[in-house]
């Protein structure tokens, strides 16, 4: 019975995608947002979904992971669904826009699958470093950027953990209906602040013990320089950007 | 209560390049009240064995069969009758507290038994754990390893189930708290009619009280048997497990030209001993 989602958990393999520069990978997603953002066309949107599907491929990340995430998002998609049928837009219209959220979630789930926490940390530094110019506390900035990534998979753990406390005893989620899980989060949810409160001064007593210091940079070292593949996997986004410029006739 | 595990296979991410066995072809079966020990070294599935039990994971293949419910994979109904009537103590106390006090999670258990009748008040399960009601207005979190141990027992032991599964229990834990653990279990077993099933690698602590010993050894059940299983030192050294003590002492004085029983308690070895002796 173990939980469906997996969002920001590492997954350890040896991959094309595991190998590729963190920094890389964070211009290729911020490209992929901003354009699923701004382009309503249902080719440039095709383009990007494959695109996020030939990573998922080449990841080597068992592609039901990918899947659960979007079984997940079933409720968002019914709910999107709705409200175009309410508007009266065009089906082509509520397909783009669920094309948009899948790419965008699928996309953040392949970064956060095949980047480490180090690794992801190191790239948002690098990344922000433009702004080192203008006194900006960049490594504290960094480091509360990758907090938030990593505290969503913190609340799950947290939220797994009490669910199998209830459920032990004799408050059952698992074979719970809808209604009854809503019920049980419910009644939970406050509880469940509390622990992950808790969990997060654990956490941060870690860090103190460990001298963790915020003054300096702890990612000092270079991983996985950019080769070949990650000129390659720029290009192709560069070539969605080209195409959206193209579509709305720019260029 | 009955317990039978048929076949069971538990693999997790079954196809994917994390894949992982917990369990491969498990079968046994539970009967009658006793106490019974599931011995093994680490990620041997202990604990898959608990939570196999109490429902809370289903089998990859085989099922699991517990009274007149089947777990295997099937969506199960009034599941909160049968877990009610399972107390399950966790490897880690602290995973099992949900409240602000000690009194609130006692009573988050019994506010969730459907059944009013033989349920234990959290002044009275506190007293069976050798706590005083000072602990009730205490925040679990903060209690010590031993403390918070025996509040979880407490909440499972205030529902009043008929089978008591407790998980590494006794790691972490004093010698007096060992002996009045003994104690409260052998009291649940032979007054109230209780199965207690005991997830260890103590296996000094298993010989002393089980009745009957499963053997577990990197996902497989290797041998069942009556306690004198444990006296097989090189089946409990194949299994990376220690030796109980007192086998190891009463086999060495017995290679000697020794001849003494096998016993299980110290204080009758000692008078063993000394009638073998002088």
């Amino acid at each position: 019975m173990y939980s469906r989602n997996s969002f920001g958990s590492y997954y350890p393999v040896n991959s094309l995608v595991h190998r590729l520069n963190p920094i890389v990978k964070l211009i290729n997603f911020i490209i992929v947002v901003i354009l699923s953002i701004i382009s309503n066309s249902i080719y440039i949107n095709s383009f990007i979904l494959i695109l996020v599907v030939i990573l998922m491929l080449l990841s080597y990340i068992p592609f039901k992971y990918y899947c659960d995430s979007i079984w997940s998002f079933r409720y968002i998609f019914i709910i999107v669904a709705f409200v175009c049928a309410y508007f009266n837009t065009s089906l082509e219209v509520c397909i783009v826009y669920i094309m948009k959220i899948i790419s965008i979630v699928e996309y953040l789930y392949i970064i956060s699958f095949t980047t480490s926490p180090s690794e992801s940390c190191y790239a948002i530094e690098k990344f922000l470093s433009f702004f080192n110019i203008l006194g900006i506390p960049l490594s504290k900035l960094a480091f509360k950027l990758n907090s938030m990534l990593r505290y969503l998979p913190l609340c799950l753990s947290v939220e797994n953990k009490m669910l199998k406390a209830s459920s032990s005893r004799g408050m059952d989620y698992y074979y719970a209906n809808i209604f009854k899980r809503m019920w049980i989060a419910l009644k939970l949810y406050l509880k469940k602040r509390r622990l992950i409160k808790l969990k997060n001064k654990q956490i941060s007593d870690t860090y103190k013990q460990r001298l963790f210091s915020l003054k300096r940079y702890r990612t000092n070292y270079r991983t996985n320089k950019v080769g070949f593949y990650d000129m390659i996997l720029l290009l192709f986004h560069v070539t969605l950007i080209l195409l959206y410029l193209k579509d709305k006739g720019v260029i | 209560m009955e317990i039978k595990f048929s076949h069971v296979n538990l693999i997790l991410d079954k196809g994917t390049p994390l894949e992982k066995t917990i369990l491969n072809d498990v079968s046994f079966e539970i009967k009658e009240e006793g106490i019974y020990s599931f011995i093994g070294s680490s990620n041997s599935g202990k604990t898959a064995i608990g939570d196999l039990i109490q429902f809370l994971i289903s089998p990859t293949d085989g099922f699991v069969k517990v009274n007149k419910y089947i777990n295997n994979c099937g969506n199960q109904k009034n599941i909160n009758n049968l877990r009610t009537d399972i107390g399950y103590v966790f490897k880690n106390p602290y995973d099992m507290f949900l409240c602000k006090t000690v009194r609130e999670e006692i009573d988050f258990s019994l506010n969730n038994c459907k059944r009013k009748k033989g349920l234990i008040s959290a002044s009275d399960a506190l007293k069976l754990v050798e706590l005083d009601d000072s602990y009730l207005d205490l925040n679990p979190q903060i209690l010590t390893l031993s403390d918070a141990k025996k509040v979880a027992l407490a909440c499972v032991l205030s529902m009043n189930p008929s089978i008591l599964i407790l998980d590494e229990y006794t790691c972490g834990i004093d010698n007096n708290d060992k002996k009045n653990l003994e104690r409260l279990i052998r009291m649940l077993k032979n007054k109230y009619k209780k199965t207690i099933i005991l997830l260890t690698k103590d296996t000094n602590y298993a010989y002393q009280v089980s009745d009957k010993v499963f053997i577990m050894c990197l996902t497989n059940l290797v041998s069942s048997g009556d306690k004198t299983l444990l006296q097989n030192e090189e089946l409990i050294k194949n299994c990376n497990l220690e030796v109980p003590k007192i086998v190891s002492f009463i086999n060495e004085c017995n290679k000697n030209g020794h001849d003494i029983y096998h016993y299980t308690n110290i204080l009758d070895l000692i008078k063993g001993v000394y009638r073998d002796v002088f």
